[in-house]
């Protein structure tokens, strides 16, 4: 992708000549849906602020030689994949169930809802992430792809190293899961 | 035949999946979490120091345990740290009026040596065991009486000519610098071990030998005296 439609990749290039102020705004712009996807991906709030930590610390450890092939975002979630993928092949155990939960449930919850209608909504969001957390790997992190970061099948054929039919079958047996449970 | 697809476009949205507008309606109910500020400011911090230094300082900061197996320990670019930041003292130049000192005290020491060495030969007849050893220079049939002093100077004499063999490099070096065949002067020390086991005979002959094919080489002073007289 060019670096002239991409605003994200003028500010990393604007950063990489030494404008911090253009990395602040590049980070404000990701920090969040970075979070929340490694969150969600490892559901274990200390891995995931090592990852976290570290996919930055990429970021900035390659901003001399970055040239922009693709998306930013693009390019931050395939970092932040291959760290997770890396941290998977170190065996190191992931939350467990309980931990898990306990973890999302500090997640705060919108105060605007009301309380007889905000059970049925708590449960079914809950329903939701339990089923996400439940499905294989590569299901789970291409259907964060495209719900959190709204990502082509493309994209996230890019990131996690596959093909794009690879991801659509991927997306179709999970999205197809996560009804199955929401129906229930 | 085969229909060809239209191009494609990696950030055009695809068409939605069956019961994707659902999910994702209710993904986006899900809470926000966001990183803690403490996050946020060593992420930044990181950034405002990479650019002042040139330098990587997550690399450092973000392991709080012990080194796992298959660990990232820092990115192949980083610089070497500052040798005086960590406390390794450069390493100082010699000044060159040293390097000149020693040169010159090492030439002396060597031409000294090869002096001494080169006029230690000639010095063993006048040794008063070189002197006894003249005696035996007579055949010992004639002078029976000198065979004990000879075998005295035998046994004397080869301490003074293994002081070369003791340094055989610098003795080498000394008679090469004085212009002498090194090959010669083993021959002429074969020689004296010969006379000082008795075989005169052969070591007379050698000694002959040794004279017609280096006539202009001046014998040692005891086995210039040893030479038959034609």
């Amino acid at each position: 992708m060019d670096a002239a439609v991409d605003p994200d990749a003028m500010l990393m290039l604007a950063y990489a000549r030494g404008d911090l102020a253009a990395f602040e705004t590049l980070y404000a712009r990701h920090r969040g849906m970075l979070y929340r996807f490694l969150l969600r991906s490892v559901r274990d709030p200390q891995r995931t602020d090592e990852l976290f930590q570290e996919t930055w610390s990429r970021v900035i450890g390659a901003r001399a030689r970055y040239q922009p092939q693709a998306k930013f975002s693009t390019w931050l979630l395939q970092i932040a994949h291959n760290l997770m993928i890396d941290g998977a092949r170190r065996q190191r155990p992931l939350a467990d169930g309980d931990e898990a939960e306990v973890a999302l449930a500090h997640l705060a919850t919108p105060e605007r809802e009301q309380p007889d209608h905000a059970l049925s909504e708590f449960e079914r969001r809950r329903h939701l992430q339990r089923a996400i957390e439940q499905l294989p790997d590569e299901q789970r992190t291409a259907v964060l792809l495209r719900l959190e970061q709204e990502l082509s099948l493309e994209e996230i054929a890019a990131v996690t190293g596959v093909g794009r039919e690879t991801v659509k079958s991927r997306l179709r047996y999970a999205m197809t899961r996560l009804r199955e449970v929401l129906s229930e | 035949m085969t229909t060809p697809l239209p191009p494609t476009d990696p950030t055009a949205p695809d068409a939605q999946l069956p019961g994707e507008a659902e999910l994702a309606a209710l993904y986006r109910q899900l809470p926000r979490s966001e990183p803690d500020p403490a996050l946020d400011a060593a992420v930044l911090r990181a950034a405002a120091q990479a650019l002042a230094a040139g330098e990587h300082p997550l690399a450092v900061e973000r392991r709080r345990g012990p080194r796992e197996r298959g660990d990232w320990v820092r990115p192949k670019d980083q610089p070497l740290p500052n040798l005086d930041e960590v406390g390794v003292a450069p390493r100082r130049r010699t000044p060159p009026w040293l390097l000149g000192l020693g040169s010159a005290a090492s030439l002396v020491l060597v031409a000294g040596l090869a002096w001494h060495l080169y006029r230690q030969p000639a010095s063993v007849p006048a040794t008063p065991a070189s002197d006894a050893a003249d005696t035996v220079a007579a055949p010992a049939a004639d002078r029976p009486a000198t065979a004990a002093a000879g075998v005295a100077a035998a046994k004397a004499a080869p301490p003074a000519e293994t002081a070369p063999a003791a340094a055989p490099m610098a003795f080498h070096a000394a008679v090469e610098a004085q212009g002498v065949d090194p090959a010669q002067e083993r021959e002429l020390a074969a020689i004296r071990q010969l006379f000082a086991e008795h075989h005169d005979e052969e070591a007379q002959q050698r000694l002959e030998d040794f004279r017609r094919q280096h006539p202009q080489r001046e014998l040692p002073e005891d086995l210039r005296l040893r030479l038959r007289q034609p």
